[in-house]
């Protein structure tokens, strides 16, 4: 065996066991949901050859609660996912195109808003909330995270790619600045308005902090925040929260599965373009 | 059919940089004009003003009578083509071609009856539902031309449109924009780096430097009467020789030539004095013989054509390019003698203007 293949083996080595930790978690998750009382049970052998039931899942799906967990996180992600989609790529668009004064310091100022971490904001935009008095309203999970500087950023850069002469054409053609940005130019943006769309709805559904700061009543909580309380004070109920786990981490994995190239592509966004 | 007229146009950028400096010309309607001059002379520019797509810092543009300074691109009533075509690249061919017409909310039948009818004519009625990625640059320039065709405009505008395309294509190009032209008649403006193009195609010929017009006239005229050095180095190739010369005891001499004024067809011989002046002469007036000439040079190198050769010589520190057409005759080296007729030099003074 030469030197090469003995790297290639051992490289394969690393990656199978880096892979198996990745998917451990979620093989954990898959298989206490599917267990009545998981946590009954003292070895993992026990567990592998108890009965299975899908019980837990059809617990879940039949609260109300659950449901309007789910709901909520439909909403809230789906209203910031368009928000940054359309406000962003107007933002962009100006700061691609337009010249006015003070446009660098304003587009700096933005990108600098990218190097402050969210938890750092996390008592002063509280507080705007409560002065707004939207604490427990769709409001304070969707208003604040509709313009973001990432999205801004992404689309500029893309924006500033696309030959100006295109617009000139539509210009001369008859067409409006509106109609340009929303015909033209958001149709060309259309492989990294995917992937934003993509980033930010997952981040979105994923999102705990916040909306956990900004609701206290069960009817605005979203998923991730309504499962923690399944963690109940005395005892914790593994295989309902599993079950809850699994179903709000479904629309993820299939938004992987179906969108794997693109988010591939926002790996490596800013270069693309053909 | 409309005519243009641009009077002192002037564009000049914050810093202060002129881009266009006091334009001047008029088309006559059913004209093709050429801009043609180096790059970064301003002569896009001078092609964006008049689209409306740059502001005028000052002067006055007008098509027919109408000032159109203050009309936005698409109140102006052009078509206009882009060096690197400018498709909308989400839009098929066909829709590229109805989409100045569906802003203006034209019924869908004229609009399919009016690109079936554009795409017969511009040879695009196969590619009609492909996407411009799919075509390749003369398909795509096709395009480019028939979308600009499509509304019909008074005024069609050029810029660089065959400079993306390989050479055999920009020739076929270039026809097929003069057939069109010949048919629609419409006043066009047709920007280009290429002499070759500006000769070819324009009716009228704007020869543009430095943000100024150098000379506007025929191609003939220019060619034959360049106003300036620069207007008699840019067109011509190989270009035109420049040889130094001084007035002296009423002759042009330098250390290989002397011409009597009496020789030259000068309408004022009062207007010439002093020295540094320059002659001109183009390579195609100017003939290599083994014996004789007006003055001896030494060849450098020759350039073989085929059914011509261009010999290179050099005679004290000044090049001179002869066209010749017996190639075999001469090798580097070779001392040849040079005869010109006096008649066909151009002559200019020292702040390079034409005299003669």
């Amino acid at each position: 065996m030469d030197f090469k293949r003995i790297k290639q083996i051992l490289l394969h080595i690393i990656l199978i066991i880096v892979a198996v930790g990745m998917l451990f978690p979620l093989f954990w998750m898959i298989l206490l949901s599917i267990k009545e009382f998981p946590e009954r049970y003292r070895t993992f052998a026990e567990m592998i050859f108890s009965p299975y039931t899908i019980g837990n899942y059809l617990d879940t799906l039949s609260s109300d609660i659950f449901g309007t967990y789910f709901l909520n996180s439909v909403i809230v992600a789906t209203l910031v996912t368009a928000g940054n989609i359309v406000f962003c790529i107007m933002v962009a668009y100006v700061f691609a195109r337009k010249d006015f004064p003070g446009k660098d310091a304003i587009f700096v100022s933005v990108l600098a808003v990218l190097i402050i971490p969210p938890h750092v904001v996390m008592i002063p935009l509280y507080r705007m909330m409560v002065n707004f008095g939207w604490i427990n309203s769709y409001f304070s999970l969707v208003i604040p995270w509709m313009v973001t500087p990432f999205a801004i950023f992404l689309l500029r850069q893309f924006i500033s790619t696309i030959p100006v002469d295109i617009e000139d054409a539509a210009r001369i053609d008859g067409a409006g600045q509106w109609y340009i940005l929303f015909r033209i130019i958001m149709p060309i943006c259309k492989p990294i308005l995917t992937v934003l769309g993509i980033y930010t709805f997952l981040g979105n559904w994923n999102s705990f902090l916040f909306p956990y700061l900004f609701t206290n009543d069960d009817f605005y909580r979203t998923l991730p925040v309504g499962l923690t309380f399944y963690l109940g004070k005395q005892s914790i109920d593994w295989g309902h929260l599993m079950a809850g786990a699994g179903i709000s981490a479904l629309p993820i994995i299939v938004i992987f599965i179906f969108f794997q190239k693109q988010i591939i592509q926002g790996l490596t966004a800013g270069a693309l373009k053909e | 059919m409309t005519k243009i007229e641009l009077k002192n146009i002037v564009k000049e950028y914050q810093e202060g940089v002129r881009a266009v400096d006091n334009f001047s010309i008029k088309a006559d309607a059913g004209d093709f004009v050429v801009l043609v001059g180096p790059s970064g002379c301003g002569k896009s520019t001078v092609l964006r003003m008049i689209a409306g797509l740059e502001d005028i810092t000052s002067g006055e543009i007008y098509f027919g009578e109408q000032l159109v300074n203050n009309l936005e691109p698409q109140q102006r009533n052009i078509g206009m083509v882009f060096q690197n075509y400018a498709l909308y690249p989400h839009l098929s061919v066909f829709e590229n071609l109805a989409f100045p017409l569906k802003i203006i909310k034209t019924n869908k039948k004229d609009i399919e009856s009016r690109v079936k009818q554009i795409s017969s004519i511009t040879g695009l009625g196969e590619l009609l539902h492909r996407k411009p990625k799919q075509l390749s640059g003369g398909q795509r320039q096709r395009v480019a031309l028939a979308r600009a065709l499509i509304r019909q405009p008074a005024i069609f505008l050029f810029d660089e449109p065959l400079s993306n395309l390989d050479a055999k294509l920009r020739i076929q190009m270039r026809s097929d924009i003069l057939d069109l032209h010949k048919t629609a008649g419409t006043t066009s403006v047709y920007v280009t780096h290429d002499q070759t193009e500006a000769m070819t195609m324009g009716t009228k010929i704007a020869v543009v430097d430095k943000g100024k017009l150098q000379q506007y006239g025929k191609p003939d005229e220019i060619y034959s009467k360049p106003q300036n050095l620069f207007v008699a180095g840019f067109l011509g190739s190989p270009q035109m020789n420049f040889i130094p010369l001084d007035l002296a005891e009423g002759e042009l001499k330098n250390s290989f030539l002397s011409i009597p004024l009496s020789d030259l067809s000068l309408n004022q011989n009062a207007g010439i004095s002093g020295s540094n002046l320059t002659g001109g002469i183009r390579p195609e007036h100017l003939n290599a013989d083994v014996d004789s000439g007006i003055f001896r040079a030494e060849i450098s190198r020759i350039e073989y054509l085929g059914h011509e050769q261009y010999i290179h010589c050099k005679i004290n520190n000044t090049g001179i390019c002869v066209r010749d057409n017996s190639p075999g005759k001469y090798t580097p080296g070779d001392n040849i003698g040079i005869n010109f007729d006096f008649k066909n030099m151009h002559l200019f003074d020292n702040t390079s203007l034409r005299i003669n």
